[in-house]
């Protein structure tokens, strides 16, 4: 493999690990405390739950499944780019 | 005559034309929404990146992902993975097109007048073997089959095909890259589906004729066996093993070292890489370097597994076994979830597990396989715990090859074989091979491939019986010796099936002529056939032996030999070789009309082909998987945060879609009491979901943490839950989700609605019967133990108002087995409903009941069951008696059809009949019942005497 190909795997390959950090962030079920804090439900609304946990809407974010899956797949596309490019 | 170029540019332009064509067809028939089985879940896996059925499909996910994110409405995003499937399918008939033609071109045009011209007769020719090969398969059932829905199937048919490609281009420049690409597409397929692996033995014969002047036997024997082996090293040494070392990093990491989770794993996939890009520019032999980069290659193709974990840690809603963390990632690829079949030394479904006398207790004996760890149940501790060891038990009489291994289909065994002859209490190897040959390759191999390139009896799965799923060729003479029965008598319900495809065999005999052609074409086209034969066997019998099948299978698994299909395509489109030149060498005069005019004769098989198979694989149109999932959702009251219990396949995953994909009901949730005997699911279900709160479970995790509460002795009559008492008379104990459901029941107080989906079976929750209240698609458990009720108010709430009906009222639809099953679930709630009312004297609402059914479900998409005699005894109570004896004498006609038929069977092949013969027998009965009646008399005179004497017929054979 030559350095152009080199190249292009290396930025797929970061590509993909960026992709995978803005997968990553937290769980779907939050305690009360964190829940209020990120979503400023009041404390009734919680309460209203009747449940010790609240889900968490924010593991469906625009970022962590739009924009993350988007970059990785353009990284495992790239690398075909990468293998293919001639000398 | 054509110069090379002109021809590469020609042959590429005909690809794209095969592509276009399959693309079109695949587009107009493709499914507007989620389909059954998988489908829906795959859907939900790829729009919101949620974790599915092990092992998985990472790549899938990333792609289907993508595609999801064209629409912005969520009702389309099912669409748009759907049509992922067709442009893949598509993709791949262009591959297979460049492989026909790659290898029709070396056997036509003769390697020394490579680098010639070539004469247009020729060319012709070529480009036809393309052409035919490529169509042929893409109207072929099984292929089509996958192409209109989001499977992964599809998918993994494209990875195929360009990996089978990719191998001749290499062959053609033998350029270094072409193998990475291999390798690093081989990496990406372990995130698609394993199929794909199977293709690399007959990669290894392409280069070892390549590389090889002197070709040997010994030779052959040693590719197959490297090349068995390269898929072997693959399957069961990287794939697990990468995950293996994974997790002795963590133990090291956390548990002796004391880090945080997952320390070990980044560190460990840090060194893995470095020490693997640095060894390659270490290297220097050609050889080894290349092998590194195929390694590096696999590895960055196999981490979209990232994905999984990622996710996995998400805590995503649907989260099938939980894989965030090394040691259950591990077990999610190994899919362990679904047991271990025995390959070539084993027990048999009888052995006996052998036991010692240890006191005065027989105990059995067992190996104790490897630890299996997951993460401390007390999260204040960050450490991995042994929570069980791998169990194996040692059994009295093992024996080689065991075909007929799972203790659980005894029963389902012996009936295939009519009686089995044992010996020291196993199968002998003659019955075990007739076994094997019998159902495993002869009804669960053979059978789908003649489906697809000689005809198919209809779309009703088999198992076995002579009116179900067969292979037919269309001749009438031939058929009825293979049924052994009268096919010119057929039942309409049969003879109008649209899944009833007769091709004349015609794809077969083109195939085997392709063969032929091939192997006898000189060194060249010798090759080639091994090739091809070789991927026709991995990717066929192959997996037959692989997955050691029972029987009584849930759905045909024809898909599954989609690949070998793939390779028999190959030899169709040979097969127009072979036709053009026996004609061609008669008249060397008119040798291109000659051609054109072959090509033109051998087109006309995949036509033929298309006009069969298209009504059964035309999927537009069709929304009733979302909106059957839709309504067993809109059952459930609007208060309270109702809770589902569910049990199948097609009555969770079509729930799941509802909720994730398209946000109906979030204040519901699904609980499918299959998961619900793991700890990873009674973990989720204590999670909160969407605006559903958490399910009212009060036990902690390290109570029922796997290997604890699997199965627990009771000596308990009833048990009390409010005011309300549940009998548990005749249990001896409690599964673990039998368990959970009374916890759930007792913590609720009646305060929280649960509800039992109607598909549930009678064998589940067998105790809660008496607590049923019928309200739609699921029954809600009361507290009051009255048996079986129908609360009329709601039922006909739902079904008038909250449900739909997935558009079965459109003409010309194309209902198969399984959406026609869910809709006669829905016909029966209907004749529930009017049966109900018309006790209550509410005419008018049951007339209404009856509007709706014919409006929503007309019996030329629906035919009708027995459930029909309601609406018939409405319409007769109500004044209407022509409407009434429309569906009277349909059901008589019918069921007169179909006993008249059954009693052609040949006596030997009949009792497979029994079932369908005497549920008709039923039906007409009924039906004369409700005849006699309400005075029908013109009616049930002319058929009282034919039900008489199929009554005779009955007992004179029994």
């Amino acid at each position: 493999m030559n350095t152009t190909s080199n190249r292009i795997i290396l930025t797929a390959s970061i590509l993909i690990v960026t992709g995978y950090i803005l997968m990553s962030g937290p769980e779907s079920s939050l305690t009360y405390s964190q829940s209020v804090a990120l979503h400023s439900l009041t404390h009734s609304q919680s309460v209203a739950l009747h449940s010790e946990q609240a889900f968490n809407p924010e593991i469906f974010s625009f970022r962590r499944i739009v924009i993350a899956p988007i970059l990785c797949l353009t990284g495992y596309l790239l690398i075909i780019v990468g293998i293919l490019k001639k000398q | 005559m054509m110069q090379q170029e002109t021809f590469k540019k020609l042959n590429t332009s005909m690809a794209w034309l095969a592509f276009a064509i399959a693309a079109i067809v695949y587009c107009l028939t493709v499914e507007p929404t989620a389909s059954l089985w998988d489908c829906p879940e795959f859907i939900a896996c790829g729009y919101k990146l949620e974790i599915g059925h092990p092992p998985g499909a990472p790549i899938f996910m990333l792609a289907a992902n993508l595609f999801s994110h064209l629409v912005s409405n969520p009702s389309q995003v099912a669409l748009m993975v759907n049509l992922l499937s067709a442009l893949l399918s598509a993709g791949c008939i262009f591959f297979l097109f460049l492989t026909i033609t790659h290898f029709s071109k070396k056997v036509i045009v003769k390697s020394k007048e490579l680098d010639n011209a070539i004469a247009t007769p020729q060319v012709i020719t070529i480009e036809a073997c393309g052409l035919v090969g490529a169509l042929a398969y893409t109207f072929s059932d099984t292929f089509w089959f996958s192409a209109v829905e989001a499977e992964v199937y599809a998918f993994s048919s494209f990875l195929t095909a360009l990996m089978f490609w990719l191998i001749l281009k290499w062959e053609d420049q033998s350029e270094d890259r072409w193998i990475i690409l291999i390798a690093y597409i081989t990496g990406l397929s372990i995130g698609v589906h394993l199929l794909c692996l199977l293709c690399l033995p007959a990669m290894a014969f392409v280069v070892y004729f390549h590389q090889t002047k002197h070709i040997t036997w010994m030779g052959i024997l040693k590719t197959l066996a490297a090349g068995s082996l390269l898929v072997g090293m693959i399957l069961y040494g990287l794939i697990p093993g990468v995950v293996n070392i994974g997790g002795w990093f963590e133990l090291l990491f956390t548990n002796m070292l004391g880090c945080p989770y997952n320390t070990g794993l980044i560190c460990y996939i840090v060194l893995l890489t470095g020490t693997l890009v640095l060894t390659y520019y270490k290297v220097k032999r050609h050889i080894l370097k290349l092998s590194l980069a195929c390694l590096l290659m696999i590895l960055a193709g196999y981490s979209s597994y990232g994905v999984i974990f990622i996710r996995a840690n998400a805590q995503t809603p649907m989260c099938e076994n939980a894989p965030d963390n090394i040691f259950s990632l591990g077990s999610y690829l190994n899919r362990e979830q679904y047991g271990k079949t025995p390959l070539f030394y084993g027990p048999a479904y009888c052995s006996e597990i052998d036991c010692v006398a240890e006191g005065e207790y027989l105990v059995p004996r067992q190996k104790e396989g490897k630890a299996v760890y997951r993460p401390a149940a007390d999260s204040t501790k960050q450490e991995y715990e042994v929570v069980r060891r791998d169990i194996d038990y040692l059994y009295k009489n093992n024996m080689y090859f065991p075909r007929m291994h799972s203790s659980r289909h005894s029963k389902a065994y012996e009936d295939w074989m009519g009686g089995v002859e044992k010996k020291d209490g196993i199968p002998t190897e003659a019955e075990n091979l007739r076994f094997f040959l019998s159902y495993q390759v002869n009804f669960m191999y053979w059978r789908y491939f003649l489906w697809n390139f000689v005809g198919r009896q209809n779309n009703i799965q088999g198992h076995g019986e002579v009116e179900h799923g067969n292979w037919i060729t269309g001749f009438r003479w031939i058929d009825d010796r293979l049924l052994g029965c009268d096919t010119s008598k057929l039942p309409s319900d049969l003879k109008d099936n649209k899944g009833r495809n007769v091709f004349y065999a015609l794809p077969l005999l083109l195939g085997l002529v392709g063969m032929l052609w091939q192997w006898r074409e000189g060194r060249e086209g010798k090759q080639q056939f091994l090739v091809v034969m070789l991927l026709f066997v991995m990717t066929g019998l192959a997996i037959v032996v692989y997955l050691n099948q029972t029987p009584l299978q849930p759905r045909e698994r024809d898909y599954a030999y989609a690949g070998s299909f793939y390779a028999f395509a190959i030899w169709i489109g040979m097969g127009v070789g072979m036709v053009s030149e026996k004609v061609r060498v008669k008249r060397v005069k008119y040798a291109s009309a000659l051609t054109v005019f072959t090509a033109v004769a051998c087109l006309l098989v995949p036509l033929q082909m298309a006009s069969q198979t298209w009504d059964d694989h035309d999927r537009s149109g069709r929304y009733t998987c979302r909106d059957f999932g839709a309504n067993y959702l809109n059952s459930l009251q609007r208060e309270g945060h109702p809770i589902i219990l569910t049990n199948g396949d097609n009555d969770t995953f079509p729930l799941w879609y509802n909720h994730e994909v398209e946000g109906v009901r979030t204040d519901t949730r699904d609980c499918n009491l299959e998961y619900l005997q793991t700890d990873w699911y009674i973990d989720q279900m204590k999670r909160p979901a969407y605006d559903s709160p958490a399910l009212p479970i009060s036990f902690r995790h390290e109570d029922y943490q796997e290997g604890r509460m699997e199965y627990l002795p009771i000596n308990i009559d009833s048990i009390n839950i409010g005011s309300a008492t549940i009998s548990l008379k005749g249990k001896k104990g409690l599964y673990k989700n039998e368990l959970m459901v009374l916890e759930m029941l007792s913590q609720a107080n009646w305060e929280r609605p649960i509800y039992s989906s109607i598909s549930m079976g009678t064998d589940n929750l067998s105790f809660l019967h008496d607590h049923l209240v019928l309200e739609g698609l699921a029954y809600r458990i009361s507290p009051e133990a009255t048996g079986l009720r129908v609360d009329v108010e709601r039922l006909y709430d739902n079904m008038m108002h909250r449900f739909r009906y997935g558009g079965l009222n459109a003409k010309g639809l194309y209902v198969d087995e399984d959406v026609k099953h869910m809709a006669n679930t829905h016909q029966l709630l209907m004749g529930t409903l009017i049966d109900s009312l018309l006790q209550q004297n509410n005419l008018k609402r049951a007339m209404a009941v009856c509007r709706k059914w014919q409006q929503e479900m007309p019996s030329e998409n629906v035919p009708y069951t027995e459930a029909a005699l309601s609406m018939a005894k409405c319409y007769y109570m109500t004044g209407q008696p022509e409407k009434g004896d429309e569906i009277i004498c349909n059901l008589l006609q019918r069921s007169s059809e179909w006993l008249s038929w059954i009693e052609t069977i040949i006596p030997s092949r009949r009792s497979g009949s029994l079932y369908s013969q005497y549920t008709w027998l039923k039906i007409l009965q009924q039906a004369l019942v409700v005849a006699e009646q309400y005075e029908r008399n013109e009616i049930y005179h002319q058929y009282i005497k034919q039900y008489e004497y199929h009554i005779k017929q009955n007992y004179s054979n029994s």
